[in-house]
C-alpha cells in the first residue's frame, strides 16, 4: 500500500512531464527533447519565485503564486523555442528537427550550468510536511497528497479540453493530419503554439510539485526525468494523451515497487527494462495504434 | 469567381503544371478532366495553397491569393473536398462536421439539418467515430463537413474515388443539388463521363498542361475526348 502511494505520487510528476512529450509529438511527429529542460528551468523559476514572494502570501497562496509563475515562464520560454526554432524547419525533414530540439535541450542543461551553476540548490520548503496518516504500515503526507491530487485535476482539465472545446477538437484534427485540418479553416500554427503552451504549462506546474517533494534541484535535473517521461509516453502509446497519463502512473509504481522488493539501484534499470519491454511486444504501446503509412 | 493565370508548379525540379490558366464563372460547374498524374490533384492543390506555384496568379473572388495561408483562403469562402476525402478518422462525425465549421463563429442547428436534408445518413451516425463509416458515407461526410464552412465555391477531387457506380451516382445528384443551391463547382474527376454530364463546361489536362477546354457537351461528343477518357474505341 505505501509502495503505491509513492508510486502514485513520483508517477504523477512523469505523467505531467510525458503529456507534453506525448502531445507535441501527437501534432508534429517529433520527440521535444528540450521539453524536460523547460522542466528543469520551470523548477530554477520556481526557487526564485518563492524567495521573492517570501513573507508576502500565506504559504498555500505562495505555493499558488510561485506554480504560476513556473508555468508563466515555461510557456514563454516554450512558445519562443517553438517560434524561433521549430517552426522555420516545419517543412524541413523531421530528422532536422529532432536534432534541433537536441540542441536546445543541451543548450538549456549547460546554459543552466553557467547561469545557476552546476551544484544543486535547495527548493525551498513552501509547505511544511505534515503527515496525514501515520500508522506501522502506512505513511501519507500533505505534499505527496497535493502532488496527487493536483495531478489528477489537471489531467481531468486536459482531458476536458480535448474532447469536449472546440479548439481540443482541432488539436485532435490537427494531430490526425495537419494538412487536411488546415484545409478547414484551422489556422494551425495557432493549434500548434496552443499545444506547446499546453505542455508547457503542465511541465512548469510539475517542476513546483516535483521540487516539494525531492528538494534537490540542478541545471541537469531534466535528464533523467525527462527520460523517464518519454519511457512513460512511449509506454502509453506516443501520441495518445491518456496512454501518457496512464503511462506515467506505472512507471511511478512499478519503480516504487522495484526499490521496496528488489533494490534501490535497480530504479531505472526498470524503467528503461520496461521501455524495452513494450518496445519488444508492443511497439506501438499500450493505447497506441498503428497508424498505416500513407502511399 | 476563380481564375489562375499562366500557373507552373514544380516538384523539386520537374515541372508538374505547365501554364494553366482556367476560369470558373460564378454559379458554374466545371470539370476538370484528364488521366492519372496528370496534374488534377496537384491543380487543386495549388489553388488552397497546400502547393506554391512557381510562377502565376491566382485570383478568387476578386482576392488575389496566390501566397495566401490555406486557412485564409476558407476564410474567403473556398471550400476543398480533398482527394481520398481525409476525413477525420479519429473523430466522431459530428466533431468532423464541427471542424468543417471552425471559420464559422456561430453554428446553429439549422445549418446541420441543411447538410442533413441533402445526407439523412449523417443524421443517423452523428456519434459515430468517421473511421468505421463506409466508403459513400466518407465521401458524403467529406462534403458535408465543406459545406458547413458555407462555401461560395466547392473544390472536389475524385469524389467518386472507390465508389459503387450507384452510390457515385447519388453523389454526383447531391452535387448538381449544391449547385444548383448556389455553390459554384470545379470537380476534378477521372470518371469524365459522370463528371462533364453534370458540368457546363471541361477542361482536359494531360501531362501538366490544357489541352482542350470547351462546353461539356461538345467535350461528351469530341472524338479524341471519348476515345481517350469516356473508355469508346
Amino acid at each position: 500500500m505505501q509502495n503505491i502511494i509513492n508510486g502514485v505520487a513520483q508517477g504523477s510528476v512523469y505523467a505531467l512531464v510525458a503529456l507534453g512529450y506525448t502531445m507535441v509529438y501527437g501534432v508534429l511527429q517529433f520527440i521535444n527533447f528540450a521539453h524536460s529542460d523547460i522542466f528543469m528551468i520551470g523548477a530554477f523559476v520556481g526557487i526564485y519565485a518563492a524567495k521573492w514572494t517570501n513573507g508576502y502570501f500565506p504559504p498555500i497562496v505562495q505555493v499558488m503564486v510561485v506554480t504560476l509563475c513556473a508555468m508563466a515562464f515555461c510557456v514563454a520560454l516554450a512558445l519562443t523555442i517553438e517560434r524561433i526554432a521549430y517552426r522555420p524547419l516545419r517543412t524541413a525533414p523531421r530528422l532536422n528537427v529532432l536534432i534541433t530540439a537536441i540542441g536546445i535541450s543541451l543548450l538549456l542543461e549547460n546554459g543552466g550550468q553557467v547561469i545557476f551553476g552546476a551544484d544543486p540548490r535547495q527548493f525551498p520548503s513552501l509547505l511544511s510536511t505534515t503527515s496525514l496518516l501515520n500508522s506501522d504500515e502506512l505513511v501519507l503526507n500533505n505534499i505527496q497528497l497535493t502532488v496527487i491530487l493536483v495531478s489528477a485535476l489537471l489531467m481531468v482539465i486536459l482531458h476536458w479540453v480535448v474532447h469536449h472545446t472546440k479548439l481540443g477538437t482541432a488539436m485532435r484534427a490537427v494531430s490526425f493530419d495537419i494538412e487536411i485540418a488546415s484545409l478547414m479553416g484551422i489556422p494551425t500554427n495557432q493549434v500548434i503554439v496552443f499545444t506547446f503552451a499546453i505542455g508547457a504549462s503542465l511541465a512548469g506546474c510539475a517542476s513546483v510539485l516535483y521540487g516539494l517533494s525531492y528538494p534537490k534541484i540542478e541545471p541537469l535535473l531534466g535528464v533523467m526525468i525527462g527520460l523517464k517521461a518519454f519511457v512513460a509516453a512511449v509506454f502509453g502509446g506516443i501520441g495518445n494523451i491518456m496512454g501518457a497519463a496512464i503511462g506515467g502512473i506505472i512507471l511511478g509504481l512499478a519503480e516504487s515497487f522495484a526499490v521496496y522488493y528488489i533494490s534501490s539501484s535497480f530504479r531505472d534499470a526498470i524503467a528503461f527494462g520496461l521501455l524495452i519491454l513494450i518496445l519488444l511486444f508492443r511497439p506501438a504501446g499500450l493505447l497506441g495504434t498503428f497508424r498505416r503509412e500513407k502511399v | 469567381m476563380l481564375e489562375l493565370q499562366n500557373i507552373h508548379v514544380n516538384y523539386g525540379l520537374i515541372p508538374a503544371i505547365r501554364n494553366l490558366s482556367l476560369r470558373v464563372e460564378k454559379g458554374e460547374t466545371v470539370g476538370l478532366i484528364g488521366s492519372n498524374g496528370a496534374g488534377k490533384t496537384t491543380t487543386l492543390r495549388t489553388i488552397s495553397s497546400l502547393i506554391r506555384p512557381a510562377s502565376g496568379k491566382i485570383i478568387f473572388d476578386g482576392v488575389d491569393i496566390t501566397n495566401m495561408a490555406p486557412h485564409e483562403i476558407v476564410r474567403l469562402g473556398m471550400a476543398h473536398v480533398p482527394e481520398r476525402r481525409g476525413i477525420f478518422a479519429n473523430l466522431t462525425v459530428y466533431e468532423n462536421l464541427l471542424m468543417g465549421a471552425f471559420t464559422q463563429k456561430k453554428v446553429l442547428p439549422s445549418d446541420y439539418d441543411e447538410v442533413f436534408t441533402l445526407f439523412p445518413r449523417m443524421a443517423e451516425r452523428k456519434k459515430q467515430i468517421a473511421g468505421t463509416l463506409s466508403g459513400g458515407e466518407q465521401q458524403m461526410l467529406a462534403i458535408s463537413r465543406a459545406l458547413l464552412s458555407k462555401p461560395k465555391m466547392i473544390l472536389l477531387d475524385e469524389p467518386s474515388l472507390g465508389l459503387a457506380p450507384q452510390v457515385t451516382k447519388s453523389i454526383f445528384d447531391t452535387i448538381q443539388k449544391i449547385n444548383k443551391q448556389g455553390t459554384t463547382v470545379l470537380l476534378v474527376e477521372q470518371n469524365a463521363q459522370a463528371a462533364l454530364k453534370i458540368s457546363s463546361r471541361g477542361y482536359v489536362l494531360e501531362v501538366g498542361e490544357v489541352t482542350l477546354s470547351d462546353t461539356a457537351q461538345s467535350l461528351l461528343s469530341n472524338d479524341a475526348v471519348r476515345k481517350a477518357y469516356l473508355g469508346e474505341i
